[in-house]
């Protein structure tokens, strides 16, 4: 599969304090690395999920595809365009082949202007003549009738928001949807139609995706391959189902035990999760998982692992993967 | 044993300056002594304006149209403002979704919860060992130094681990979470599961969890409510839920729920349809509009709450009582 983004060793830091602050507090690096060393990719109409708690870098690193966040270092390469390093005013012909559904449906529109208008705003953006009828055919698209057209944010509902969020994520014909937690907030009831959604324009269009998401039980059915990070570096990619399978780093088995099961029968002994996710500030030498990993060995307190393909294709940052099966 | 909490035949109306809405109809549900007990529902269905009800928090536009709410033995919709103050906190209390926001950020944790003492007639320093015990039991480390931080110091995990403490600071003999993991990623939900069922052992008091979960709820309770648009369509035990529902709503919910598909599918599950209006409810079942097994009375009938086996009542046709 040819790859439509390309993400190599890419790297987002943050300024935590001042240079003053720094001085003061005798701080010698002002720094936050919120993305760390970061290579990913995503072939045409794929769906890849960026899994991880929160503070793992996962949103950031969907922002920095966007042009909202400007990484340090490494390249993002997209549909063969460098962008990184990009001024402004040249992202944003790149924009309209790259979308983005943001997390909170409702806050991301604005309260002030009707569907429609809304609908329409990235053409307008984008110096694209847009009519009625190419408004209608998006709504139709997504499931909204024409009545919506004259409707406001908070006449809708949760679930007819996040529709108008993938109205205007289509507005261009992206190559690329980049969505932010699509289905947050959303009832069990109403999160299946979002994605099934997706899931048919993904076949009409042959749209990439690239969802940020910590909701596994969902990543499970919609993504052909996941990337699992944790205090901005990746620790494991691959096949969604050999990963669910049988995961190789000791923090995916951990994410993957810790889904409460719906399933009475299989209330387990949840002993095996400790610790939470250290501060960016404080990271853990060596290995930076080591804190909290219940296979730790001697190795991993003092030396950082490298990223490494195991035979079935997948990349895991781990001196002692779990044996599969 | 008379239940911890009892409530019958509970309507509620939210008055709005159109036609009011019909936020409850006519809700039964009764919490027995030393048991956890979910409420599950969707947004709209009435479980939080439950709680609400429970605390006595509804909002200002709320009105109690009928039925009663019993905790033990005492009345609480007829209780006064002063009894309910030793009401909240002392007996009932509550764990909220937000760890962020449910504590006050200008006190430190210690102080918060020395105040919430303010009842006892102890020294400070017995009041100051007490929070050290129980910040112990919910698995704070080094509580006597933590115990002077604030707020912002904690981690949302341990601050959801504080809320907690504060809640069974007085030992109630009921105590409700709403949404107590919604906020929290799942390594934390598995920890904050696994500490209530740690406390479950020692607490000697009822918990009912509200959640849209289904996960956490499988895990925690023993007992299932299933609300839908402001009913109860169904309760039972947790066992009998989750394997022998009857109510096509809650088929239809446990169906959805992508943790509960083995198989890979290319189609998630929905439940097609919307919720209905509640300022003019439907005549009939509440869920017809969108009930896959509907029969012709259930447009124009109400089903009555019919009794399956003794601890499992369905509000539906497709059953009948006995």
């Amino acid at each position: 599969m040819a790859d439509l983004l390309n993400i190599t060793g890419l790297g987002v830091r943050f300024r935590a304090l001042s240079s003053l602050a720094a001085m003061l507090q005798n701080v010698s690096d002002p720094w936050l690395d919120a993305v760390l060393d970061v290579s990913l990719s995503v072939g045409v109409g794929e769906t890849v999920a960026l899994v991880g708690e929160s503070g793992s870098g996962k949103t950031t690193l969907g922002r920095s595809v966007m042009g909202l966040v400007r990484p340090q270092k490494g390249s993002i390469q997209f549909g063969g365009t460098e962008l990184c390093g990009l001024s402004e005013a040249a992202y944003k012909p790149v924009r309209r082949n790259i979308a983005m559904m943001f997390q909170d449906p409702v806050a991301s529109l604005s309260r002030r202007r009707s569907i429609k208008a809304q609908i329409s705003e990235p053409f307008k953006v984008h110096g694209v003549p847009v009519d009625d009828d190419e408004t209608a055919r998006l709504m139709e698209l997504v499931g909204l009738n024409h009545s919506f057209n004259n409707r406001f944010p908070h006449e809708l509902s949760g679930g007819q928001a996040r529709r108008v969020g993938v109205a205007r994520a289509l507005t261009l014909s992206p190559k690329l949807i980049i969505a932010d937690e699509p289905t947050a907030g959303l009832d069990v009831s109403v999160q299946g139609e979002i994605l099934n959604l997706m899931r048919d324009l993904q076949k009409q269009l042959g749209i990439s995706y690239l969802i940020v998401t910590h909701n596994l039980p969902v990543v499970r059915h919609i993504s052909d391959r996941i990337a699992v990070m944790y205090l901005g570096r990746l620790l494991e990619q691959g096949d969604t189902r050999s990963i669910f399978k049988s995961p190789a780093h000791p923090y995916t088995r951990v994410l993957l035990d810790a889904v409460p099961q719906p399933d009475p029968a299989k209330r387990r002994e949840l002993a095996s999760i400790e610790g939470e996710v250290p501060s960016l500030r404080d990271r853990p030498a060596g290995c930076e998982f080591h804190p909290r990993c219940a296979f730790r060995q001697e190795r991993c307190l003092s030396e950082s692992p490298e990223s490494r393909p195991l035979a079935d294709g997948r990349i895991v940052r781990c001196h002692f993967p779990l044996e599969a099966g | 044993m008379t239940p911890v909490l009892s409530i019958k035949n509970l309507s509620i109306d939210f008055l709005t300056p159109g036609r009011p809405v019909h936020a409850l109809r006519e809700v039964n549900l009764s919490v027995p002594q030393n048991r956890i007990v979910g409420i599950v529902g969707e947004s709209g269905s009435g479980k939080s304006t439950v709680v609400s009800a429970v605390m006595r928090l509804l909002a200002n536009n709320a009105e109690v149209r009928s039925g009663e709410i019993k905790f033990e033995d005492r009345d609480i919709l007829a209780m006064r403002e002063s009894e309910l103050r030793a009401l909240r906190g002392e007996e009932i209390a509550m764990v909220f979704q937000d760890p962020m926001t449910a504590q006050t950020p200008v006190l430190s944790i210690g102080q918060q919860m020395v105040d919430i003492q303010y009842r006892r007639s102890l020294s400070i320093k017995e009041k100051r060992q007490k929070v050290i015990d129980m910040l112990t039991r919910v698995g704070i480390p080094d509580p006597s130094d933590r115990m002077d931080q604030y707020p912002h110091q904690f981690s949302g995990g341990m601050r959801q681990r504080i809320s907690i403490a504060m809640a069974l600071m007085m030992n109630p003999k009921l105590l409700i979470a709403d949404e107590p993991t919604t906020a929290l990623d799942v390594t934390l939900e598995a920890q904050i599961i696994h500490l209530f069922r740690e406390l479950k052992k020692s607490f000697d008091g009822s918990i009912v969890v509200v959640s849209h979960n289904l996960g956490l709820i499988a895990e925690l309770c023993d007992e299932v409510v299933v609300m839908y648009a402001g009913e109860v369509v169904e309760r039972a035990a947790v066992d009998d839920i989750f394997y022998r529902a009857v109510h096509p709503y809650t088929q239809a919910l446990l169906d959805c729920d992508p943790a509960r598909l083995d198989e890979l599918s290319q189609t998630l599950p929905t439940i097609p349809g919307d919720v209905p209006d509640l300022q003019d409810v439907p005549e009939g079942c509440i869920f017809a509009s969108r009930c896959d097994q509907k029969l012709q009375q259930c447009a124009s009938n109400r089903p009555p709450a019919a009794t399956i086996t003794q601890a499992h009542d369905v509000r539906c046709h497709l059953v009948k009582d006995g």
